[in-house]
C-alpha cells in the first residue's frame, strides 16, 4: 500500500531550498561575503511558499480537521469540566431482533418489508399503524 | 470576447505567469546556482536573482496587508492563515500554467461524453 502526499515536490524543494541556504552560510564563514547571505536569505524567502504548501497538506490530513474531531473534542471538554453528564456506553439487550432476523419475518409476511396495517414490527415502535400495506399486484400496476 | 473580458483575462494570466511561475521558476534556477556559489568559488550571486525576489516580496506583503486591512475585517491570525494558504499554492498554479502553455501548443482533445441514455 503506497502512501500518497499531496505536497511532496513542495516539500521537496522547499527542503531542498533550506539546505541550499543552511550550506551558503556555513560556506561562507571563511569568506564573508555580504552577497551570499542575502542569497541565502533569499532562499529561505523562497522556501515559504513551498513549506506553507507542506503545512496545508499535513493540516488536510490530520484529523484536526475533522468536524468529528473538535465536536467529541468539545462534548469531552463539557463533560471534563462538569458541564455535561458523562455518556455511558449503552449494552444492548440480547433479546432485541438482529437484521436477518426482521428480513426473515417480513418475508414470512408477504414478500416485502411493510409491515401490515395493525401489526406492529420491534423497530417500528407504533408507527407501523400509520403505514399502509399495499399488494405486490398493487405495486406492479403501478409500474407499469 | 469583449474588451473587458480580455482584459480580465489577460490580467488573470499576467499575475499567474509573473507572481506565481516566474517564482517558482526562480526558486528553481537559485537551487540550481547553490553548489556553484559554495564549492566552486567561481560566482558571487549577482543581484538579479536576490533584488527582484526581495522586491516582490516586500511589495506583495504591503499589497496583502493594505488589502485585507482596507476590505477584509479579519484578526491578525486570521490575516496569517490566509496568507499560508494563498502562498500554499504557488506550485500547483505555476504546474497549470505551464500544462495550460503546453496544451495550448499541442493539439488538444475534447474529453469523453458520458451516455445518459
Amino acid at each position: 500500500m503506497s502512501v500518497e502526499f499531496q505536497a511532496f515536490w513542495e516539500a521537496v524543494i522547499g527542503i531542498l531550498l533550506l539546505v541550499g541556504a543552511a550550506v551558503l552560510v556555513v560556506t561562507n564563514n571563511q569568506k564573508e561575503v555580504r552577497e551570499i547571505y542575502v542569497f541565502a536569505a533569499v532562499l529561505v524567502l523562497e522556501s515559504l511558499p513551498f513549506l506553507s504548501a507542506v503545512a496545508i497538506a499535513i493540516l488536510e490530513n490530520s484529523r484536526v480537521n475533522a468536524f468529528s474531531f473538535w465536536r467529541h473534542a468539545g462534548v469531552r471538554t463539557l463533560e471534563l469540566i462538569g458541564l455535561r453528564p458523562v455518556a455511558m456506553p449503552t449494552v444492548v439487550s440480547s433479546s432485541q431482533p438482529v437484521a436477518s432476523e426482521i428480513h426473515r419475518e417480513a418475508s414470512d409476511r408477504g414478500g416485502f418489508g411493510l409491515v401490515r396495517a395493525g401489526e406492529e414490527s420491534p423497530l417500528t415502535g407504533g408507527a407501523g399503524r400509520q403505514i399502509r400495506a399495499v399488494s405486490t399486484a398493487h405495486l406492479r400496476l403501478c409500474r407499469y | 470576447m469583449s474588451p473587458d473580458q480580455r482584459r480580465e483575462f489577460a490580467l488573470g494570466w499576467l499575475n499567474w505567469l509573473g507572481a506565481e511561475s516566474l517564482g517558482v521558476l526562480v526558486a528553481i534556477l537559485n537551487l540550481i546556482w547553490v553548489p556553484i556559489v559554495a564549492f566552486a568559488d567561481i560566482a558571487i550571486p549577482d543581484k538579479i536573482l536576490t533584488l527582484p525576489i526581495i522586491a516582490s516580496f516586500v511589495v506583495s506583503l504591503l499589497h496583502f496587508v493594505v488589502l485585507y486591512r482596507l476590505r477584509v475585517p479579519v484578526k491578525w491570525g486570521q490575516m496569517l492563515g490566509a496568507m499560508i494558504a494563498a502562498m500554499s499554492v504557488q506550485w500547483t498554479v505555476s504546474r497549470a500554467v505551464a500544462n495550460g502553455l503546453i496544451t495550448s501548443i499541442s493539439p488538444s482533445r475534447a474529453p469523453p461524453r458520458a451516455d445518459f441514455r
